[in-house]
């Protein structure tokens, strides 16, 4: 898998023009050690449903145009929609459930390229555990 | 003659000396188009000659068995060769006897080991000296035993450009001061030490200095009785050897006054239910039944070294990095971590206002691998101001030609990203 198929339009135009992104300086980060990338991810809403998903961060281009993907992806889902979402993402990604089922999920379907580089796998969930915790404390 | 000239001519033996890495050239398809390897990951770890490669199939073709242990004849055959590789250690290394050669899995468990049993010989309050410059191997064990035992560890700074502060030393020493340890050469800087200077120092205070030889070892001639050191550590996977297999070197009377690291077979000359006796040097510290391959791969590792010629291997190394350097400058964003004078051949570099991963994956399309991340340095890295850099790494068998070819892809990389 090549960079060139991997750096999409889409994964570029979601790197350059960050949907849903604002500054969250009072939010904790989760972290990649490996790399130093860090994304926070703020979800307004109440314990049903989400009606705006923002985040902060800073990272490669894999893992700032997943978050922005993430943020638009779940925007105005009900929680429990939300949570399955996240699962089936970190499914596809852990090569635990097949790769095209994201193809109905929008943009998203462009990282199904990362599941062959497993060293940025870490890069493509970072923003979705980051989501996963911000559900978790709902 | 020139430098450049010294270069252009070193390339036929260097194309000589690739045909024996058959990994080297190894076909490469990216994006559908064949490439060429070129390998700058080699701080990481290199790449093996295939004397090594036969010397690892051929213990196991004709000679595995358990060492130490057998009265047979693959027993005694696979004892010989384990034995033989820690006398061509110490041949390496001018070792005074074989006694002080310690097999371990690696330059980090040469260092836990020391670190372990050497604090054990230490009171709360003691203190040990590292630098801001150290891998987490030379990092982490330490902060582990100085919470276990009320240790304080300090810190050599270094100057922006990656020079040890080496002028800070009597700054930070006090008589509470028990071990110095710092690496010969940084896995990201380059930066080569001054480690005379610091071991006459901590000598003329009684004072022993752990010297982590990841980088140094399989890039110049490392004579532990010249230098002086108590303690060398070294992985065999950095020069041509097996992974999973390294050395400790340790001064006989270090060794002897250290208690032994893990518990169990070999260790032992007596064991009853209640306690044990431990055995001679280099035994001693040698628990379980060793990596047998790694033995043999590293004896071949070493001699291949020999006949290149280390000291060749060091000034080769230098003439690529002076040459990558001039290539790499003038290149519009990019941004240098590390120019001590006489530096080995490792480039930690950025492109500013790119990602390290970003800027790795776009060279690996060339067919460039670099390494992006902290390094296994995180201080350091902040120490810099940066979360990561991409690092270029180079060992004896790389080639003007792939400096050219990684310097076009930077440049690429500068204009499109
Ligand atoms: C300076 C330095 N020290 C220690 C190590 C750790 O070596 P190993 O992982 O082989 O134990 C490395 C390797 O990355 C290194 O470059």
């Amino acid at each position: 898998m090549a960079f060139d198929e991997l750096y999409q339009e889409i994964i570029r135009d979601h790197y350059k023009n960050p949907r849903n992104k604002r500054e969250l300086s009072h939010l904790k980060a989760v972290e990649n050690p490996s790399c130093g990338d860090s994304v926070k991810v703020l979800l307004d809403g109440d314990s049903q449903h989400i009606e705006n998903v923002y985040f902060d961060g800073s990272g490669c281009s894999i893992s700032m145009c997943s978050a922005s993907m993430m943020s638009e992806l779940l925007t105005g889902k009900t929680v429990p929609e939300a949570k399955q979402i996240v699962s089936q993402f970190l499914g596809v990604i852990r090569g635990e459930q097949p790769a095209d089922s994201l193809d109905d999920l929008g943009d998203i379907a462009a990282l199904k390229g990362v599941i062959e580089l497993p060293v940025r796998v870490k890069c493509a969930t970072l923003a979705w555990h980051a989501v996963e915790q911000a559900l978790g404390d709902l | 003659m020139t430098n450049h000239q010294e270069l252009l001519d070193a390339q036929p033996k260097v194309q000589r000396l690739r045909q024996d890495f058959p990994i080297l050239n190894r076909p490469l398809v990216l994006g559908g188009k064949p490439r060429t390897l070129v390998y700058f990951d080699n701080a990481a770890t290199a790449q093996k000659p295939r004397s090594v490669l036969d010397a690892i199939r051929s213990y196991d073709e004709n000679a595995n068995a358990n060492v130490h242990r057998a009265i047979h004849s693959l027993g005694e055959e696979a004892t010989r060769i384990y034995e033989a590789s820690r006398d061509r250690v110490k041949t390496l290394l001018n070792a005074s006897s074989r006694e002080e050669i310690i097999f371990t899995r690696g330059t980090t468990d040469s260092i836990n080991l020391v670190a372990q049993s050497f604090a054990k010989l230490l009171s709360p309050g003691d203190e040990i000296i590292a630098t801001e410059m150290e891998h987490h191997a030379n990092l982490v064990p330490w902060q582990m035993v100085a919470d276990q035992y009320g240790l304080k560890l300090k810190f050599l700074p270094i100057t922006d450009d990656g020079v040890l502060r080496i002028d800070q030393l009597p700054v930070l020493w006090s008589p509470r001061v028990k071990l110095v340890t710092l690496a010969a050469m940084s896995n990201v800087l380059g930066t080569i030490n001054p480690l005379e200077e610091v071991i006459a120092f901590a000598h003329e205070r009684g004072v022993p200095v752990l010297v982590d030889g990841a980088q140094s070892v399989p890039h110049m001639r490392v004579d532990v009785r010249a230098l002086d050191c108590d303690f060398l550590a070294f992985s065999s996977h950095k020069m041509g050897g097996p992974t999973g297999f390294g050395v400790l070197y340790g001064k006989k009377e270090w060794l002897e006054k250290l208690p032994p690291y893990q518990g169990g077979g070999d260790m032992i000359r007596s064991v009853w239910l209640d306690h044990f006796e431990a055995n001679d040097l280099p035994y001693k510290f040698e628990a379980g039944t060793p990596h047998m391959e790694g033995a043999a791969g590293l004896h071949a590792a070493i001699d291949y070294l020999d006949a290149v010629g280390l000291d060749w291997i060091h000034r080769y190394e230098g003439l690529l990095l002076d040459y990558a350097m001039e290539q790499l400058k003038g290149i519009p964003r990019i941004r240098f971590f590390g120019t001590a004078p006489g530096k080995g051949g490792i480039i930690a570099f950025l492109l500013d206002g790119i990602h390290a991963h970003d800027l790795s994956a776009f060279l690996d399309s060339r067919g460039v691998a670099v390494r992006a991340g902290h390094h296994c340095a995180h201080p350091l890295a902040r120490r810099l101001g940066v979360v990561s850099t991409a690092r270029a790494s180079f060992y004896f068998y790389n080639t003007k030609d792939e400096v050219d070819a990684f310097a076009a892809a930077v440049r690429d990389a500068s204009a499109q990203l």
